[in-house]
């Protein structure tokens, strides 16, 4: 760079501060035009009522699954303060990656996608290492897991279908919501997985109550397990399901 | 050559005044006021299609693409949130709509010659008679263009974005759905790769030897 002339670097760099002037465009194409007169007033979106659509969405099975299942049987001998906070951690792991996902910062209309991503990311590493660290069992009362693949894959996947029935309707019922936004699939896909994390952090909280099993393995890899495949169902279908949506409803 | 694309910071890009004013035209736009809708589009159009024509890298593909990102605002009004800046969210769908189309086309960003300059396409007038030489001007936009597109696509959009369009890091961080720190390290990343291309190519390869 040395060798190069200033003067000519200056000129030559009005190459590049041109390209910022350019004609004025063409006015609207005649299809748009046409568009706009035949338009009417529309109801614009309001994020927290669409967090709490979703939200809505995300609380009917756990709501259900608490009416019908009886509670932990080991509730009674777990240390009450550990047993808050892990409720208070898996809670935390809905709130906000559904935040994250669902409201724009003040004045924004696109909620973040990266913030969507990171709190996402966040989630997921934090509850599945929370299952697989902090998690206190009841001797004798809480009831472990077979050690044998078998009989741990089939509790692994009983409480992961588990997830998958608080996360799916949540980002069904987000792709839906957010299906006008018109920001492109990466950035759908990052709010989608927010919400399936969200989603799967939801069903951690409830399992958290009602799941009689235990085991440092079974709860990070079962039931935080459920928050990461939330996450991943979430950056796989709401793109999909949205650009249907989106297709569907337009005239 | 009218200036009327050249929009940086402290003219109205990002200002609180003009993000205001933006909001409130795109509230009655909502409401259904058509003269809400040109007064956005005079506003608006220019500054997207200068960042349509660095991103596609050629006046007539920004032009439709200008429409179709148009198209598809009116379509997403529903999504509009009340008192919002709409600015971002049209750089982003401005953006998407580019990335669409030239999918769909499934061509290069531009088209190239040989010695990696755009190649040059004599304009005609009314008559049919064409331009025996391309302008001054003409020359410098399509040799900006060229450096332009050689850059990878996220530091082209962040050196669009920032140093070209006037948008803080911030702001254009929104727009491309990352960090504010990696849009700064892209554009500059970026804008020294630009006057280096711009520079020639004995800079380039003076820089290239400088490179530890």
């Amino acid at each position: 760079m040395s060798e190069v002339d200033s003067a000519e670097l200056a000129a030559e760099l009005e190459g590049l501060r041109v390209l910022q002037a350019t004609a004025p465009p063409g006015p609207p194409s005649p299809a748009l035009l046409a568009s706009v007169q035949r338009m009417r007033p529309v109801r614009t979106r309001v994020p927290l009522r669409t967090l709490l659509v979703v939200a809505a969405a995300a609380v009917v099975f756990p709501t259900a699954a608490v009416a019908i299942y009886p509670l932990r049987r080991d509730l009674g001998a777990l240390p009450p303060l550990w047993f808050a906070a892990v409720a208070v951690a898996w809670l935390a792991g809905f709130l906000i990656p559904l935040s994250a996902a669902l409201l724009p910062r003040p004045g924004q209309v696109l909620p973040d996608g990266a913030r969507a991503r990171r709190a996402a990311i966040l989630a997921s590493l934090t509850l599945v290492l929370v299952g697989l660290l902090f998690t206190v069992d009841a001797p004798g009362v809480t009831i472990l897991p077979a050690t044998r693949w078998a009989g741990f894959g089939h509790l692994w996947w009983h409480c992961i279908s588990f997830s998958f029935k608080v996360s799916i309707p949540a980002v069904l019922v987000g792709a839906v919501a957010l299906r006008k936004l018109a920001s492109g699939a990466a950035h759908l896909a990052r709010l989608g997985a927010a919400i399936g994390a969200a989603g799967g952090a939801l069903s951690g909280l409830t399992l958290h109550g009602l799941c009689p099993y235990g085991g440092a393995a079974h709860v990070g890899l079962a039931h935080g397990g459920g928050v990461v495949i939330g996450a991943l169902i979430g950056a796989l279908w709401l793109p999909l399901v949205a650009g249907i949506a989106g297709r569907a409803g337009r005239p | 050559m009218a200036q009327t694309g050249a929009l940086t910071r402290e003219q109205g890009a990002g200002r609180p005044a003009d993000d205001g004013r933006m909001a409130a035209l795109m509230d009655r736009y909502c409401g259904g006021e058509v003269a809400a809708f040109h007064e956005l589009y005079a506003a608006l159009a220019p500054r997207i299609l200068g960042y349509l024509i660095g991103l596609a890298g050629d006046r007539a593909t920004a032009e439709d693409l200008l429409q179709l990102t148009f198209m598809k605002l009116h379509q997403a009004r529903p999504a509009y949130v009340k008192g919002a800046n709409p600015v971002p969210w049209l750089y982003t769908i401005a953006h998407r709509t580019c990335l669409d189309e030239m999918r769909r086309r499934k061509r290069a960003w531009v088209r190239l010659s040989s010695d990696g300059n755009l190649p040059y396409e004599p304009s005609v007038d009314i008559t049919g008679a064409t331009d025996p030489q391309p302008s001054a001007d003409e020359a410098e936009i399509a040799r900006g263009l060229a450096a332009l597109a050689s850059l990878p696509a996220p530091l082209r959009q962040a050196v669009l974005l920032t140093k070209i369009q006037g948008h803080s890091s911030a702001q254009a961080a929104t727009i491309a759905g990352t960090t504010a720190g990696a849009i700064k390290v892209r554009a500059h990343r970026g804008y020294q790769a630009l006057r280096r291309k711009l520079a020639g190519p004995a800079a380039e390869s003076a820089a290239v030897v400088g490179t530890p």
